[in-house]
């Protein structure tokens, strides 16, 4: 991913008219700072504003570089990395140094690994553990960070993934079972793991095909338990691996309004520009 | 005479030899649950909570004018699985304090786990149920989900996690009724989860991570005890038609009830609700704590008017046996 990558797709994306009504929902939220609120009229905060600059919209460099190393701002190097190397360099640099720590007393999964946790100090678990992935093996070599450094974060958060991948091929949120029961995976966290695993792939990580294979089946959940968020991220992990998309896209278009974007959510909002854009993430 | 007079006859003597658990008793101040009866879902609702509500007229009294806000719990939709508060319920609800006179009447949540509350609300029912009832508006107009809500940070007064402050969403601060209206549960990590635990939900996790894992690392009794000393919910509406035992809050299994409980002292809420579940409520760590802090878990100090609800021991996982009264 990245917003050097997305260039004319954006442009003649496959689903112009409702990406159109994602833009005009996203211009209505964007703040005096140019970041974005999770929903209009409240305060800008990292994670809406990341997406959004990932759906295209333009970085609030000032607003996003006064901000400390946090969750929200994970993505932004595999966003970003090009455009705004010296914003990107300190979280990249952070997601290097930043671990979760280990849990005791956990059963069928290794919890010794280093990921990410979503605040310091807490243990690691699936969608900051693959933001942080995203990042370490999307952006581009950046002044002061080590290459060695990045693919053994990077190795750290394939492992994870891989550890934590449930029975039915997805993700649940953290853990693949709890107390001898398997859990089932929750579609958002399958998208971004397998969005994650695909890009650590690409950068020459060890991922089985298998552990693929099966991520990708597993991203069908989405439609049995359809939410907007969902949608756009299976609909972007689908279209990553290869496949299409079009299943999860028709389940976004009827609920896509210029007014409301997607559900009047700008986080949501921009995933959904992303995959009716078809960006590639 | 009540079921409480009769409990006072019956347990006079025995305070006098308990020594300090007669003093830690008669700590807590006394308190009234009201139950009632209701087998199914598809009963007037409505109807039921405006009785429960009015069980109690200094609290109904407040409705009329006030910002009210619903707090459900809304974790994850699973087929066959009573996860979440259920919808018709939390409608019922907001129909009967509307009726009631108060000036609005909103939801709000944070679910634990899932990000993608757009997907709770719709696979769960309560959009179309909010769409249909014309509070929808396309946009959740009635509905806000706290873990993306502005918040401000909360000393709190007893700071058992030694956080010192806690993060609670904008919404719960500005409303001046706040309900806890939990699911009748056990949980795997709490032992049970009631009208107190629902309150994790009022904690953005935007700022504590999901699920709430800052508050885990704090201490869940903990972090359960001064969410409660900070936000001190007005009332609780318990949701127990269709309970669930075994592993809770999500993966256990439904056990048909058929009671709702309401009341003002929350921990009193809880512990009878605790008691017909077949559990001991001074064993629930997070209960025992609010002794002394305002909150009653004593059978002697609660008055239980309303129906005779019936007890249906839940299955407990094997490491919260000692809960079993």
């Amino acid at each position: 991913m990245g917003v050097s990558g997305r260039g004319s797709e954006a442009a003649g994306g496959p689903h112009p008219a409702a990406a159109g009504r994602c833009r005009a929902f996203l211009a209505q939220c964007r703040t005096a700072e140019g970041a974005f609120p999770y929903t209009p009229g409240a305060a800008p905060r990292p994670e809406p504003t990341v997406l959004a600059v990932a759906a295209g919209e333009p970085l609030p460099a000032a607003w996003i570089a006064a901000l400390p190393p946090q969750w929200g701002l994970m993505l932004l190097p595999a966003v970003a990395g090009a455009q705004a190397p010296a914003i990107c360099a300190p979280i990249l640099a952070w997601l290097l140094q930043s671990r979760s720590l280990p849990v005791e007393d956990v059963e069928g999964f290794d919890a010794t690994i280093p990921g990410w946790s979503w605040v310091e100090g807490t243990a690691a678990w699936v969608e900051p553990t693959a933001w942080a992935v995203l990042s370490l093996c999307r952006c581009p070599p950046l002044p002061g960070i080590g290459a060695a450094d990045r693919e053994a974060r990077a190795a750290h958060g394939v492992r994870l993934l891989l550890d934590r991948q449930c029975a039915d091929g997805g993700w649940n949120y953290g853990n693949p079972r709890v107390l001898g029961q398997e859990l089932v995976s929750a579609p958002a966290s399958t998208g971004w793991a397998t969005l994650a695993l695909i890009a650590a792939r690409q950068a020459g990580h060890a991922v089985p095909p298998d552990a693929l294979a099966r991520a990708d089946a597993a991203l069908d959940l989405a439609l049995a338990r359809p939410g907007l968020s969902s949608l756009a991220l299976a609909a972007l992990a689908r279209r990553a691996g290869g496949g299409e998309a079009a299943p999860f896209i028709d389940r976004l278009l009827p609920r896509i309004s210029p007014e409301e974007g997607a559900g009047g959510r700008a986080d949501w909002t921009a995933l959904c520009a992303m995959a009716l854009d078809g960006i590639f993430l | 005479m009540n079921r409480r007079h009769l409990l006072l006859g019956a347990g006079a003597a025995a305070l006098t030899g308990l020594g300090a658990n007669a003093t830690s008793i008669l700590r807590q101040p006394e308190a009234r649950v009201h139950g009632l009866r209701c087998a199914a879902y598809t009963e007037d609702l409505v109807g039921r909570v405006r009785e429960g509500i009015a069980a109690f007229p200094a609290f109904a009294a407040r409705v009329r004018g006030a910002k009210v806000l619903l707090k459900p719990n809304l974790v994850e939709v699973h087929a066959g699985r009573p996860v979440n508060t259920e919808p018709r319920l939390i409608l019922a609800a907001l129909e009967a304090f509307r009726q009631l006179g108060a000036a609005e009447v909103a939801i709000g949540e944070g679910p634990g786990h899932s990000r993608d509350t757009d997907a709770i609300l719709w696979n769960s029912g309560l959009a179309d149920l909010l769409q249909a009832a014309g509070t929808h508006r396309g946009r959740y107009a009635r509905f806000t989900d706290l873990n993306v809500d502005d918040w401000a940070e909360v000393e709190a007064p007893h700071d058992f996690t030694g956080l010192g402050r806690l993060p609670v969403s904008r919404q719960v601060l500005g409303a001046d009724i706040v309900v806890s209206m939990p699911k009748l549960k056990t949980h795997h990590w709490a032992g049970a989860t009631l009208s107190l635990k629902n309150l994790f939900g009022t904690v953005p996790s935007q700022v504590v991570g999901w699920p709430k894992n800052r508050l885990h690392w704090a201490g869940i009794d903990n972090s359960i005890v001064d969410l409660w000393s900070i936000i001190r919910p007005a009332f609780s509406i318990v949701d127990g038609i269709t309970g669930m035992e075994g592993d809770g809050p999500i993966m256990g299994t439904a056990v048909d009830h058929g009671v709702l409980l309401f009341g003002e002292n929350l921990p009193a809420v809880d512990a009878t609700a605790a008691r017909r579940m077949g559990l001991r409520p001074g064993r629930i760590d997070s209960l025992r704590m609010t002794m002394g802090i305002g909150g009653t878990i004593s059978a002697l100090r609660i008055e239980e008017t309303g129906d005779a609800l019936p007890t249906i021991p839940y299955a407990l996982l094997p490491q919260w046996a000692r809960l079993r009264a």
